[in-house]
């Protein structure tokens, strides 16, 4: 029999607030944290819109209570990490870290901010090129786990936006596997010029706020931000008390293989992905009650992401909204942040709206849920999916 | 573990070539540069792909063709330094350019999900497929969620890879920024020849007699001497008690070796690996591709500098990457 797995604790940061409370709240009022940058420096500033965290790196640093992240390690992913790893861990309360314990990040940016800003010391030697050992990805979700004195099975996941739903996927194998009795999971990642300029020259990015769903969206605002969850095994959420908010009876991963950065007409890979969560869970379509969807209000994402939603579930196409909207979209982090929004809905029995939705895609005709409600949630359903054609899917159910 | 090794292929510039070119020049890096990626891949594609996308397309169809069934459900990889060159020519491009008219391509082939993706629309792989990229844990990371896979679908064939790049650009900082350096205690800046690579597995669950097996395969983050001989000690009491005949060893020289090992090298046949690939953060991955060449006598031992006489059954390899990943891998054949 495979163990059952419970997420016990979650931490989340994003450009509509520091932890659960202010997420909970800015969701619920439809508040979005869309706004002009103002921390990253970019000759893009006020071009495109985006879903930055309204802190300094300073100001970030300062929130940090208990975790002694070193300072040459620092950079502003690992800052946003370990805010979020904080509240995820002070919720799953002591005695979580015990038994056999890993660590799964999901980071695709990292250091790179240190990088593209330090990019000719590190290329011709100067005072900051020690900072390049934080330019790997790697490098922010290794000192979390230093920090709280886990050398054991630590990882770094990167299947670009799809990224965080692969490490909570992969934490639960392990737990169902036996293999970890407690795993922390989840992506952090900051906004960088890079990110901006690489996603402006596939001209992929909108100068208005982002229309997920919507007949006349016009791209993606980039976002920033993180967030970790605690899972555990039966044995080990009974040994450390930890109070149980969802657990994880469902997952699926596949890949597209279709285009490297365009999602398939009818989107078998995510189709794929989340037939296979609702085999694995027992579940049928119709028990799910809300759908997280991938969402990035491009032009081909929202279209397949409808199809793929009609071809798993008919004409019964549950709620589902993309809350993109709120956050822009987080990269490597998105997976954890609405993995996150998707356990929320559970315990507070609430569906987070889809905001500046006017129009339905011609196409599928779907339309997203428009205002927050509270509505008998019992099983929930996060979708991501990465350039590289990666597809996942995790179905969360109320305790 | 168990996973059964049922092909594999890699392009390593060193003596041992399957692919690479043979090149390299004595004590420089080892760098992969007469490969005929039209072997495998369309000229129409090649000029498209970043050079880890490249090696890790052309090493992964070649493994596949060595397959009996010539298909693989599933895709694991490790990288990562994959697209670094094009992630300095982007950066570059950006500062100079002050963020106006940026191509797309380098900014794509700068991510380390790319060689994944493009190995998976060389392939069709429709499956399962993921990318780990933390440094000298993430081919360790391959190899224990392909374990998983086989045991949640035992039929599959699982492709798994580590592939890394080398572009002057990374090499330069690399000793710039004495990033090999910066995790342990060490004064002295290692000396190390640095190294490029991709190398794939194709790994069954189905075990047949005489097959090379990978037999267990452990990671850990930031051990000190004296834990990583615990840690030792303890993979060692999993696995049938006894240090196998031929070590495999990660480190730069001897005396490194000894201060986490003391002992070790005294008592063993010990191999310095790295003095045939060079450094990078994938390198597990070869030293599980020499030993399963070794195990199969596809290699003598005396080309490793090893007495003729040894016929070794069981080799373990011992890596570390920065003296902060490090890591255990078990290989044998199946008596």
């Amino acid at each position: 029999m495979k163990s059952n797995v419970y997420v016990t604790g979650i931490g989340i940061v994003s450009a509509i607030g520091l932890g659960r409370d202010e997420h909970m709240e800015n969701l619920w009022n439809g508040e979005t944290g869309l706004r002009s940058l103002t921390h990253l420096s970019t000759v893009k500033q006020g071009l495109f819109p985006a879903g930055e965290v309204p802190l300094s790196d300073t100001e970030l640093y300062s929130r940090i209570q208990n975790l002694s992240i070193r300072p040459e390690h620092l950079s502003r992913t690992l800052l946003l990490g370990s805010l979020a790893l904080e509240e995820a861990l002070e919720q799953a309360g002591e005695g979580v870290l015990e038994g056999k314990v890993g660590f799964i990040g999901a980071s695709s940016v990292g250091g790179l901010r240190q990088t593209e800003t330090y990019y000719e010391q590190y290329k011709h030697g100067g005072v900051e090129s020690r900072r390049f050992q934080t330019h790997d990805a790697a490098d922010c979700i290794e000192e979390m786990a230093r920090v709280l004195g886990i050398n054991g099975f630590v990882t770094n996941i990167n299947t670009a936006c799809a990224s965080a739903t692969h490490a909570i996927i992969l934490g639960s194998r392990m737990i169902r596997a036996g293999l970890l009795d407690t795993v922390i999971v989840g992506g952090a990642d900051a906004l960088t010029k890079v990110t901006i300029n690489g996603f402006d020259s596939l001209f992929l990015l909108s100068k208005n706020h982002c229309r997920p769903f919507d007949r006349d969206r016009t791209g993606i605002n980039l976002g920033e931000g993180a967030g970790f969850l605690i899972l555990q095994s039966e044995t080990s959420k009974r040994r450390s008390g930890s109070q149980a908010l969802a657990s994880i009876p469902g997952f699926g991963v596949r890949n597209d293989a279709y285009h490297a950065t365009s999602t398939s007409p009818n989107a078998r890979g995510l189709t794929a992905a989340m037939s296979e969560a609702l085999l694995l869970a027992e579940k049928r379509p119709s028990e799910i009650d809300y759908v997280n969807a991938h969402g990035t209000a491009t032009p081909n994402n929202d279209l397949t992401e409808g199809v793929a939603l009609q071809r798993v579930f008919g004409d019964k196409v549950p709620h589902f909204s993309s809350t993109k909207a709120f956050t822009g979209h987080t990269l490597a982090a998105a997976g954890a942040i609405e993995g996150i929004f998707s356990v929320l809905a559970l315990q507070h029995q609430v569906i987070p709206p889809n905001l500046n939705f006017e129009n339905p895609i011609e196409e599928h005709g779907l339309i997203p849920q428009l205002e927050s409600v509270t509505a008998s949630v019992k099983n929930t359903m996060s979708n991501s999916m990465g350039m590289g054609g990666y597809c996942s899917t995790v179905i969360f159910s109320k305790i | 573990m168990r996973l059964a090794i049922s092909a594999s292929s890699c392009i390593n510039p060193g003596i041992f070539s399957q692919a690479g070119s043979t090149e390299t020049p004595p004590g420089g890096d080892f760098q992969v540069q007469t490969v005929d990626y039209k072997e495998h891949i369309e000229a129409r594609q090649l000029r498209r792909l970043s050079k880890v996308a490249k090696m890790g397309i052309y090493s992964a169809k070649d493994c596949l063709a060595k397959t009996k069934k010539q298909v693989a459900e599933s895709l694991i990889v490790a990288t990562s330094t994959g697209g670094f060159s094009a992630l300095d020519n982007f950066i570059s491009r950006m500062i100079e350019k002050q963020e106006q008219n940026l191509s797309p391509v380098y900014f794509l082939q700068s991510l380390l999900s790319d060689v994944t993706g493009q190995i998976v629309l060389s392939l069709g792989i429709e499956g399962y497929t993921t990318t780990y990229t933390n440094r000298g844990g993430a081919f360790e990371s391959s190899l224990l969620d392909a374990q998983i896979l086989l045991e949640e679908q035992p039929d599959q064939t699982v492709l798994v890879g580590g592939a890394d790049e080398l572009p002057i650009s990374y090499s330069d900082i690399i000793r710039h920024s004495g990033f090999l350096d910066t995790e342990s205690q060490q004064d002295e800046p290692s000396e190390v020849r640095l190294g490029e690579n991709a190398i794939f597995f194709a790994l069954n669950k189905e075990v047949a007699k005489g097959d090379v097996l990978i037999t267990d395969c452990q990671s850990y983050l930031g051990l000190g001497p004296t834990q990583a001989q615990e840690k030792l000690e303890a993979f060692l009491e999993a696995n049938e008690g006894a240090t196998p005949d031929l070590v495999f060893s990660g480190f730069y020289n001897e005396e490194q070796f000894s201060t986490y090992f003391p002992g070790l090298g005294a008592k063993k046949n010990v191999v310095l690996f790295k003095q045939y690939c060079g450094e990078f953060p994938t390198s597990t991955a070869f030293g599980v591709w020499l030993a399963e060449q070794v195990l199969r006598g596809e290699i003598s031992p005396e080309a490793l500098e090893l007495p003729k006489t040894l016929h070794p059954q069981r080799i373990l390899i011992i890596n570390q990457f920065r003296a902060s990943n490090f890591s255990f891998t078990l290989l044998s054949t199946n008596q």
